[in-house]
């Protein structure tokens, strides 16, 4: 197995995104290490790791390199978003919940292919997420609440096809849109 | 709160005309490059109710205009967002109210109404900029 870990500094100091470290260590772990304050576990690609991290689990096999393209980015943008305080939208935003992102993280983990884009993750007012992609005719939108059901809304603008719902594991519909992206 | 609720509490201001454009606050993180639009958007999620549960708050560009002020006033001291424009027209269409509440900007007024997913989107597909995010400058 291998890992990228997004752990927070001993000072608790926040840095920019240019300050992050970036480290690796052994062969059979791999680790980038960026700076955040929560503790996040996105199981199957990120899990839980030391206090105050997110850490990125890689099946076994892949080494750093072979890290699928979406994996990174995607990690540092729920970093990038768990930072964010009360009122970060200037009308009464609370931040996101970091149950919000393991739930997110474990969405992924069940519909991501290693050549999916990543999507666009921008945070909700009352503590959640959305994943979104807008590509290729397609525009895929994924509700994440820490209380509520996950809710997606797909549709193709080219056919008109629409699909609308709650999300649970073993529904393979959203995977076959994901697919198409 | 729903449409009889906001009858109710936050009624609809008539005397804003349909194409009176109403001017929202949006942070660089609800916005991004839509590949179908082939432009830069807010997200959907840039169009909710205030996370204290208050309607969706906007400011009336005709106001704004009357008092000379530009609309960058609605941007003062919030660095980096930009400003996305809606007609009261649309907003009525999807079932909302426009009610005023001048209690801290003469223009300032807010969006009742349900705003299911779907309502979002349409906010979200149909604004335009009034001042686009700085990525676009």
């Amino acid at each position: 197995m291998a890992s990228i870990a997004i752990p927070r500094s001993n000072t608790g100091v926040m840095l920019s995104r240019k300050q992050r470290d970036v480290t690796s260590s052994g062969a059979t772990m791999s680790r980038y290490a960026l700076l955040t304050r929560h503790e996040v576990a996105l199981p199957a690609f990120i899990s839980a790791g030391p206090r105050d991290q997110i850490i990125v689990t890689l099946d076994a096999g892949l080494t750093e390199g072979s890290i699928p393209e979406w994996v990174r980015p995607t990690a540092e943008a729920f970093a990038d978003i768990l930072e964010l305080r009360s009122g970060w939208n200037s009308y009464s935003a609370q931040p996101v919940d970091p149950r919000a992102v393991e739930t997110a993280g474990s969405l992924l983990a069940c519909i991501m292919a290693p050549s999916t884009p990543m999507p666009v993750i921008v945070p909700t007012v009352r503590g959640g997420l959305q994943l979104e992609w807008h590509r290729n005719g397609l525009d895929i939108e994924i509700s994440v609440n820490p209380s509520r059901p996950i809710t997606v809304y797909a549709i193709d603008n080219r056919s008109g096809q629409e699909w609308e719902g709650e999300w649970s594991p073993d529904d393979t519909t959203l995977s076959s849109w994901i697919q198409r992206l | 709160m729903d449409e009889r609720e906001c009858g109710l509490l936050f009624p609809d201001d008539r005397s804003v005309p349909d194409d009176e454009v109403l001017l929202r606050r949006i942070p660089r993180w609800h916005v991004f490059h839509d590949e179908n639009m082939g432009r830069v958007r807010p997200s959907s999620a840039a169009f909710e109710d205030d996370g204290d549960g208050d309607p969706m708050s906007v400011y009336l560009s005709g106001i704004i205009q009357s008092e000379k002020r530009t609309p960058d006033s609605v941007l003062a001291g919030h660095a980096d967002y930009a400003l996305a424009g809606l007609s009261a027209g649309l907003v009525r269409e999807l079932q909302q109210t426009v009610h005023p509440d001048a209690r801290d900007d003469t223009a300032h007024e807010v969006v009742c109404g349900s705003k299911t997913d779907r309502t979002r989107r349409n906010f979200a597909k149909r604004s335009h900029w009034v001042i686009p995010p700085a990525t676009l400058l």
